[in-house]
């Protein structure tokens, strides 16, 4: 994990009396020890202690070690925090110099209010500068973000809100800041602001005195909706000095650099290359553009896709990327002279004018050549010439290949068949998995019940002992198959006992009853008869007829529920 | 006597040869556009055109021969012909970009941008090839008893994507302008009727969209938008 340490304050302005929290953040480290003193001039200092904070994003691990003080400017003078070196796991690292506003303290007896911090008296029109509006409270609620005035100005980008806490007097208040970038676009006094915002203020119940409950769910508290407003501060906006302005002036105000790259820097006749410039430094970069790119005859500049990296909240420096397609039209080392930006500086109050140079292009006939014709000889491809520009000859324009396709001409690319074709080995698979699992659901499907089973014997030999057919087991299988299937029991433990009791509890009739008594007595005296295990055309009678009786019985049944 | 027999042959094919060599339009336009007839050699061009499948070089001379003449419209028709036959051509490509950047017309779809650099039928050739290579994978690993081989994510994932890019590339070509404006200026109407009102006019070479044709009118579309309905001799369309 990479080391770091930096200094951060939790407010960029603060009144004279009022404190604010001074960070020296440590990178990459667990624990840090408590920093000897820092010698910081005009500020009184006091040790709050260390805080160690863990954040885990995309997951990557981030640590950081703060030590935090409270810092009260002693005079009226803005506070500069230099630049401190901190010796983290054997490594000096240094922090960077960080600048505390300290404005005029104001006396205020309300118990919340607005205030509109800007750091200057005077802008130029198309400056961009900080505007800092700040809410001072103890307790409030629903605070809806400030309403700002800005007739005369632009706003650009706006920060996060940021929370600090401050001692005025002897009294801890809450200050919620919220800034914006703005750009002056008109000459005169103006005004920035007011600034006005929603809350709900929470005061004290007057006249109660406290009791048990409060130490538990907190003391009770009147809520009003209300409206704070902050006054604004006038700024004399005027347009930089008409004396030594230079031609190509355009209105922009900074310090800027700039500079030029081209990747690749060789190319064939008519193949595109982007050429990027950069611009990096302070002021209203964000929306900047440059000036028109100069034409020439050897190729072609089209706008490309423009971005910007904000080295602060409010994007008032960082750097701004502008990029530009280039079709080069002839072979041949090619100069193509980068725009010049003309500035003003508000801070040295001169013009400044930033070059890049040229860009220096290598451009090969190669498989652009006919391209080179393309874009040279007519001019404007497309246009309304009707002769060759440029004083060439219109053949330089033409291709000697052949007017005939080599390959096939018809178009079958975008065929049905295709998709199908396309589709065909996905189908194949689908069909393949699906009939896999229809295999293996088939092979696993449960064994069919074996009550059914039970019945499909007593018809299998009822239609044997129907054929006159069939033996004493062939009886006996047909009975207590069909009393095993209407008791839903195994056939093989069904007895005399068992089944009249059953058909008892189930009221069938005597007639039943008695039959299929008989029929066991019968069946079981032939069983263990000498000859045992003989049925005669009589006891397959009386099998049929008794199993007839049980259906029929059953019938019954069923019909009287 | 025969003698006088070979040379009277060898006359008739020098004749012949030189009248095939002077009947050839390619070389017959190439020859007008040098001597500062464009609009006779897109003529010759535009003819000899119209009776075969062209490649991306005649195609392109026509489009300069349109160009030359002062019909940007037709130049870019022509430009765009060459461009779905041969859409790596560098200088059909910038040609096109051109003109497109004269009319400030979008151009093509956005699936179109990220698939035209291939043909059409090369994307179907693809789509067709990774179809046989996943099958036959497939299959190999079905008669191995339906083993899964080494790789087939691979094939699979492949496969899917030259298949997506087929159906974008049909897809983007669908939904891209198939028609370009080559009159100096075309009335759009509200309806396809004479009598109906003019909502706006696209000037020569802006590329449209025909959605359906009414007899002599076509309702167009521009920049994915509906525009109205256009006289069908005002717009040159794709061949498809």
């Amino acid at each position: 994990m990479a080391l770091g340490v930096r200094m951060e304050v939790d407010r960029d302005s603060v009144e004279v009396g009022e404190s604010f929290v001074l960070s020296l953040v440590i990178e990459g480290v667990q624990a840090a020890g408590q920093p000897g003193n820092l010698p910081i001039p005009g500020v009184r200092l006091r040790y709050l202690g260390p805080a160690t904070q863990m954040q885990s994003m995309n997951g990557q691990t981030t640590i950081q070690v703060s030590h935090r003080f409270l810092a009260t400017p002693e005079g009226t003078n803005d506070v500069v925090i230099p630049s401190f070196n901190v010796q983290v796991n054997n490594q000096v690292l240094s922090t960077q110099e960080v600048r505390v506003r300290v404005v005029p303290a104001e006396s205020h007896a309300e118990p919340v209010w607005l205030k509109v911090v800007v750091d200057r008296d005077s802008a130029f029109v198309g400056e961009t500068f900080p505007v800092e509006v700040q809410l001072y409270f103890q307790s409030v609620k629903d605070a809806t973000p400030p309403r700002l005035d800005l007739d005369g100005f632009v706003m650009g980008r706006a920060a996060e809100p940021r929370h600090a806490t401050t001692m005025r007097g002897n009294e801890q208040w809450s200050v919620v800041s919220w800034r914006f970038a703005v750009t002056a676009s008109k000459p005169g006094d103006i005004k920035v602001g007011p600034a006005e915002l929603d809350l709900t203020l929470l005061t004290a119940v007057r006249g109660r005195q406290g009791d048990l409950f409060d130490d538990f769910f907190g003391q009770p508290r009147n809520a009003r909706r209300m409206t704070v407003k902050g006054e604004g501060k006038t700024l004399k906006v005027s347009h930089p000095p008409a004396a030594g302005r230079p031609p190509g002036y355009a209105g922009v105000v900074g310090q800027f650099q700039l500079s030029a790259s081209v990747n690749p820097a060789r190319v064939n006749v008519g193949d595109p290359v982007t050429v990027r410039v950069t611009v990096q430094g302070q002021g209203g970069i964000e929306r900047m553009e440059l000036p028109a790119w100069p034409e020439t005859a050897s190729l072609r500049v089209y706008p490309g896709t423009n971005g910007f990296a904000a080295s602060d909240a409010l994007g008032l420096s960082g750097t701004r990327t502008l990029e530009y397609v280039v079709v080069p039209e002839r072979a041949g080392k090619v100069r193509l002279p980068v725009p010049s930006l003309v500035s003003f500086d508000p801070v040295a109050r001169a013009y400044r004018t930033a070059s890049a140079g040229e860009v220096v292009l290598e451009v090969l006939a190669g498989a652009g050549g006919a391209a080179e014709g393309a874009l040279s000889a007519a001019g404007t491809p497309g246009g309304v010439t009707n002769r060759p520009a440029g004083g060439e000859s219109p053949a330089t324009a033409w291709r000697s290949g052949p007017g005939v396709r080599r390959e096939g001409g018809r178009r079958w690319g975008a065929a049905p068949w295709v998709g199908g074709v396309a589709l065909a080995p996905w189908l194949a698979w689908a069909g393949v998995v699906a009939g896999r699992a229809c295999h293996r659901r088939w092979k696993s499907r449960p064994a069919p019940p074996a009550r059914e089973g039970w019945r499909r014997e007593v018809e299998e030999g009822r239609a044997t002992l129907e054929a006159g057919e069939g033996d004493l087991a062939a009886c006996g299988r047909v009975v207590r198959g069909w009393l095993g299937w209407w008791m839903d029991r195994e056939p093989g433990t069904v007895t005399a006992e068992v089944a009249l009791r059953a058909m008892a509890e189930q009221g069938v009739d005597d007639a039943a009853r008695e039959a299929v008594a008989g029929w066991f007595a019968e069946w079981e005296a032939r069983r263990y008869a000498p000859q045992g295990g003989e049925a005669d055309a009589g006891f397959r009678a009386e099998t049929l007829r008794v199993v007839g009786l049980l259906e029929a019985a059953w019938k019954r049944e069923g019909e009287a529920r | 006597m025969k003698r006088r027999a070979g040379g009277g042959w060898l006359g008739l094919a020098l004749v012949c040869g030189l009248g095939l060599v002077a009947a050839d339009p390619y070389s017959e336009a190439q020859q007008l556009f040098a001597v500062g007839r464009p609009a006779e050699a897109a003529a010759v061009l535009g003819k000899a055109l119209g009776r075969v499948e062209a490649g991306p070089d005649a195609w392109f001379n026509l489009g300069q021969a349109y160009s030359a003449s002062g019909e940007p419209g037709k130049a870019l028709w022509a430009w765009r012909q060459g461009l779905r036959v041969a859409p790596r051509d560098g200088g059909l490509r910038a040609s096109v970009a051109q003109a497109r950047q004269r009319t400030g017309g979008l151009g093509v779809h956005p699936l179109t941008q990220w698939t035209g650099w291939a043909r059409l039928e090369e994307w179907a050739a693809g789509a067709l090839g990774g179809s046989v290579a996943l099958g036959g994978w497939l299959a190999t690993g079905w008669l191995r008893g339906g083993r899964r081989l080494r790789g087939v994510g691979w094939m699979m994932g492949a496969q899917v994507l030259v298949a997506a890019g087929w159906l974008a590339a049909v897809l983007g070509e669908r939904w891209s302008p198939d028609a370009v404006v080559v009159v100096r200026e075309a009335s759009v109407a509200m309806a396809p009727v004479p009598e109906a009102k003019a909502v706006r006019s696209l000037a020569e070479g802006v590329e449209v969209r025909a959605l359906r044709r009414h007899g002599d009118w076509v309702e167009v579309e521009v920049d994915g938008t509906r525009a109205g309905w256009l006289r069908a001799a005002q717009l040159w369309g794709d061949r498809r």
